[in-house]
């Protein structure tokens, strides 16, 4: 699979995981992998970016164990965003599943 | 395991365009990420593998942020150095029958770049890339100028003192910033070593100069976080000293007055601040540090050699390296110590200060054949 296409794919479900509930790094980072086949250390940027770009924003949250944790939360322009993604996303598919010849769900 | 993977980090996002807070957010968030890891019973390395190698990081960091690229004017600049330095040298040479010291001015060459580099990009390493030139500028400089090569050579001890100030820096941003104390105890090795050369050269007081030494465990002993114990190891080791001077002076009987030491010894035996132990791997080491006190002090009261008998102690870092460090990297890391004894040895023996300083070259060029 293109490298650049699978980025989108993880973006949007970076933006999906932490819609759904506020998430640390290293719980988005299981989450994903656990679902899909990804390339761990290309998550973190993306939070990353993701936050620098206005759709995530942060907060730290003390633990038992060691240095407090921070968490992900979607921002309203997030939300806007992963309704965006869901749009295209569902297009894109139907488009292919056309193609293909298969059922579009 | 933690450090290391946020130390090698830490050196990979020194070279892209961030800031020094970009640095450290990122570095506190993997710190944090890995402690996660480590919280739900993955081991360092499925933790890392998890997260990814700092090199894998750093790929996939790339393409968010920008590597420093070199820029042109600064690489022109490194690369006509070499031709201005050899017309420099010519004019001096032949205008000024300057041949010597002009050929000082091929040192501009490896300056040049490290200044350039320094303006290209923040370069946290500047003065530690620097100091050798300083040092060697500074020592040929006064030396050939005023004959004064010792204790001149002195001032190449700011290499490790430079080295050890930016490994602070780096120990702040991953997260363990050390104490002020901790800091001080670091440099007081080579602060003490600057006390001891110049009381001995100027004063010829090399005993009791060697006193000043005892700064490194004095403000080692301000770490101790059990206040009991602080006080009553500087309070032995003062009036250790105090035992050591007045028997030594008062009854000319330095031997006598050593015996004051057995005070921080067994209060530090009692804390079990001291331990003894036999453990096999360290057993080498333990027997180069008493070897080398004992002959330290022996041939220094017998045949007054304090001097120039420091140089044994340079046996105990070496010894360490040999038994601990990573076998690739032995000849590399020993190499400033032997620098140092052949550069001592040639120059305070036969008085080749002049042409002594090259065994200093040594280290880079084991640097460049022997690094792995």
């Amino acid at each position: 699979m293109n490298s650049q296409f699978k980025k989108g794919i993880i973006e949007m479900c970076v933006i999906a995981v932490v819609s759904n509930k506020d998430m640390y790094g290293f719980e988005v980072i299981d989450n994903l992998s656990k679902a899909i086949d990804v390339n761990e250390n290309t998550v973190y940027p993306i939070l990353r970016r993701l936050t620098d770009q206005g759709y995530f924003e942060t907060y730290t949250e003390p633990t038992t164990f060691g240095a407090p944790r921070k968490y992900f939360r979607i921002t309203p322009s997030g939300v806007k965003k992963m309704e965006e993604y869901r749009r295209e996303w569902t297009t894109f598919l139907s488009g292919v599943y056309q193609i293909l010849g298969g059922n579009q769900t | 395991m933690k450090q290391q993977y946020l130390e090698n980090l830490r050196k990979i996002l020194l070279g892209f365009e961030m800031n020094k807070n970009e640095r450290i957010d990122i570095l506190n968030d993997y710190a944090s990420m890995y402690e996660d890891g480590l919280s739900q019973g993955l081991s360092d390395s499925e933790v890392i593998e998890k997260l990814g190698t700092p090199e894998k990081v750093a790929e996939a960091l790339n393409e968010e942020y920008h590597r420093y690229h070199p820029s042109t004017k600064g690489n022109r600049l490194i690369a006509v150095m070499p031709f201005l330095a050899v017309i420099s040298y010519f004019i001096l040479g032949f205008y000024f029958d300057k041949w010597h010291p002009g050929w000082l001015v091929f040192l501009a060459i490896p300056m040049t770049a490290i200044i350039v580099e320094a303006f290209k990009k923040p370069f946290p390493h500047f003065l530690t890339a620097l100091s050798p030139f300083i040092a060697t500028v500074a020592y040929l400089g006064i030396g050939f100028g005023f004959k004064i090569w010792h204790p001149t050579w002195l001032i190449f001890l700011i290499i490790p003192i430079f080295g050890i100030i930016n490994s602070f820096r780096a120990y702040d941003e991953i997260g363990e910033k050390k104490s002020v104390f901790e800091q001080l105890t670091g440099l007081s090795v080579f602060i003490a070593i600057i006390a001891y050369v110049l009381m001995g050269y100027y004063l010829n007081a090399w005993n009791p100069g060697w006193l000043v030494f005892l700064i490194i465990p004095i403000l080692g002993i301000l770490n101790e976080k059990v206040l009991w114990k602080k006080i009553g190891m500087e309070l032995s080791f003062l009036i250790a000293i105090g035992v050591y001077l007045f028997v030594g002076y008062q009854f000319g009987n330095w031997w006598f007055g050593a015996l004051g030491f057995l005070l921080p010894i067994g209060f530090g035996l009692l804390t079990q601040e001291v331990r003894v132990s036999m453990s096999h791997g360290d057993l080498m080491v333990k027997l180069t540090v008493l070897s080398a006190i004992a002959i330290y002090f022996i041939t220094g009261i017998l045949w007054n050699t304090w001097a120039f008998m420091w140089m044994i102690f340079l046996l105990i870092p070496m010894v360490a390296i040999l038994k601990h460090g990573p076998k690739r990297h032995h000849i590399v890391a020993i190499s400033p110590f032997i620098a140092t004894i052949v550069f001592f040895s040639l120059g305070y023996f036969f008085g080749l200060w002049e042409i002594s300083w090259m065994a200093f070259l040594f280290i880079p060029i084991s640097a460049i054949m022997f690094k792995g």
